[in-house]
């Protein structure tokens, strides 16, 4: 396991393969570790303050026993750029919606604002490239692609995501925080 | 206790800020100059973690009952009832501090009481905007942390863009005007990077410097995304944090390369 020093306060490996949850377990559980943060690619390990970093090894990442979370989320494609995102793809728009909505996807990781989920699973057919200029403004709830992943903005705010629709679901509560986690699995239910 | 009475500029309340859920994309948040709050809290017996108005600007507010206030150079004031003070901005630090014995009462969000307004954490104080004390006394006396005297800050090399890693330790820079509590921007020459963006997100560190495109580089604040995909240069050490946040706006800020691998 190749360790990299993130300045003298973290370190960053390879994600190991395993269950999501048991790394940031196992993770945390090392002298001196405050928090653990996974991407698609990466571990960061953060240590405290008064604490000296250093990697130990994982013994086992099994997933947990519990089946994984499953969300299914109501969507309404009425995103503004479903149409371009037809256009560019080359298919209807129907064809568009019942694509993104018959695949299933996994959370990644979260990242970019509180509660926003990285979706893999994304039909290839859907591919697109973020917009060559973000919006300065993308209204909460808003389902959207870019790139090989599909996602919920949990707040208002800027983004360079195209937009297919919206949902009503509650993404991040104050009391529970995030809805989605690192390795739940997400469905997109048409209405 | 103390209703402001105005606000030119950004105030917001801020502890240390909460750690654990950055899994969550949830920052770490809190105060900007951590020893600044610590030193403020511990002038009126409050634990050093406590709850602070963080000032980027100038603050005035009146007191509502006879109370105890002190700021970051730790000058414990008695102010009372119907007393205004007024916190000025001070050229030699890029925000201060307001402690009230007992630390000012916010709701615990995540097990902190700083502001966060992006998921609705609190929002910027404004005029006529009433707190009050949590009345939460330290049980002992805590020594006054010492102050951060203005050095050279110094990086540790990032795993992204090394060709830049030289030229970011050794030029000039000033702390620009856009900086906030996201991330501190500096002014410079460009970098030239063959590598700005990188493959893959990776999670973040506050003080991790990033490299978009365009060669201006970026510092994480505490209130910056936990994952980013630009290239990481460089990260500050930690013992440093503080006299780089402390830096104003325009002002110089020296690097110097940390080469000793220490782990």
């Amino acid at each position: 396991m190749k360790v990299e020093r993130l300045g003298d306060g973290a370190l960053r490996m390879r994600r190991p393969p395993g269950h999501p949850d048991a790394i940031l377990a196992a993770a945390r559980a090392w002298a001196g570790v405050v928090d653990a943060v996974l991407t698609e690619a990466w571990l960061v390990v953060h240590f405290a303050d008064d604490a000296e970093p250093a990697a130990q090894t994982f013994d086992s990442l099994d997933a947990p026993t519990t089946p994984p979370r499953t969300h299914d989320i109501p969507v309404t494609y009425d995103g503004a750029d479903l149409d371009d995102v037809a256009t560019t793809c080359g298919i209807l728009r129907a064809r568009v919606v019942e694509l993104h909505s018959r695949a299933n996807y996994t959370v990644l990781f979260v990242g970019f604002m509180p509660g926003f989920a990285y979706l893999g699973g994304l039909p290839p057919e859907l591919e697109v490239a973020r917009l060559p200029s973000p919006r300065t403004r993308i209204p909460k709830n808003a389902v959207a692609i870019a790139g090989p992943y599909t996602g919920i903005y949990p707040f208002e705010g800027p983004g360079g995501w195209r937009l297919v629709g919206r949902t009503d679901v509650t993404l991040f509560d104050l009391e529970r925080g995030a809805l989605l986690r690192t390795g739940d699995r997400v469905r997109f239910v048409p209405r | 206790m103390i209703v402001i009475r105005k606000i030119v500029g950004v105030a917001t309340l801020q502890d240390l800020g909460r750690v654990g859920f950055a899994s969550q994309a949830i920052p770490r948040g809190g105060a900007l100059v951590r020893g600044s709050l610590r030193r403020a809290n511990v002038a009126v017996g409050n634990a050093p973690g406590a709850a602070c108005i963080e000032i980027f600007g100038r603050m005035t507010l009146e007191a509502t009952a006879d109370i105890t206030l002190a700021t970051e150079r730790g000058d414990r004031s008695p102010l009372r009832a119907g007393a205004s003070l007024t916190i000025e901005p001070d050229a030699s630090t890029r925000v201060r501090y307001l402690a009230i014995a007992g630390g000012f009462d916010a709701p615990l969000v995540f097990g902190s009481r700083s502001t966060f307004a992006l998921c609705g954490i609190g929002r910027a104080l404004r005029s006529g905007d009433t707190l009050k004390s949590a009345n939460e006394h330290a049980s002992t006396a805590w020594p006054p942390p010492s102050s951060q005297p203005s050095r050279t800050i110094r990086l540790i090399a990032g795993p992204d863009a090394r060709e830049c890693f030289d030229a970011l330790a050794t030029s000039s820079w000033k702390i620009a005007p856009s900086s906030d509590r996201t991330g501190t921007r500096l002014d410079g020459a460009p970098l030239a990077s063959t590598t700005t963006d990188t493959l893959h997100s990776s999670p973040t560190v506050v003080g991790m410097i990033q490299l978009p495109a365009g060669g201006a580089p970026i510092v994480i604040g505490p209130d910056g995304p936990t994952t980013g995909g630009y290239a990481i240069v460089a990260v500050i050490v930690r013992a440093d944090l503080d006299a780089f946040h402390a830096t104003a706006l325009g002002a110089p800020v020296r690097f110097a390369r940390v080469d000793a691998v220490l782990c």
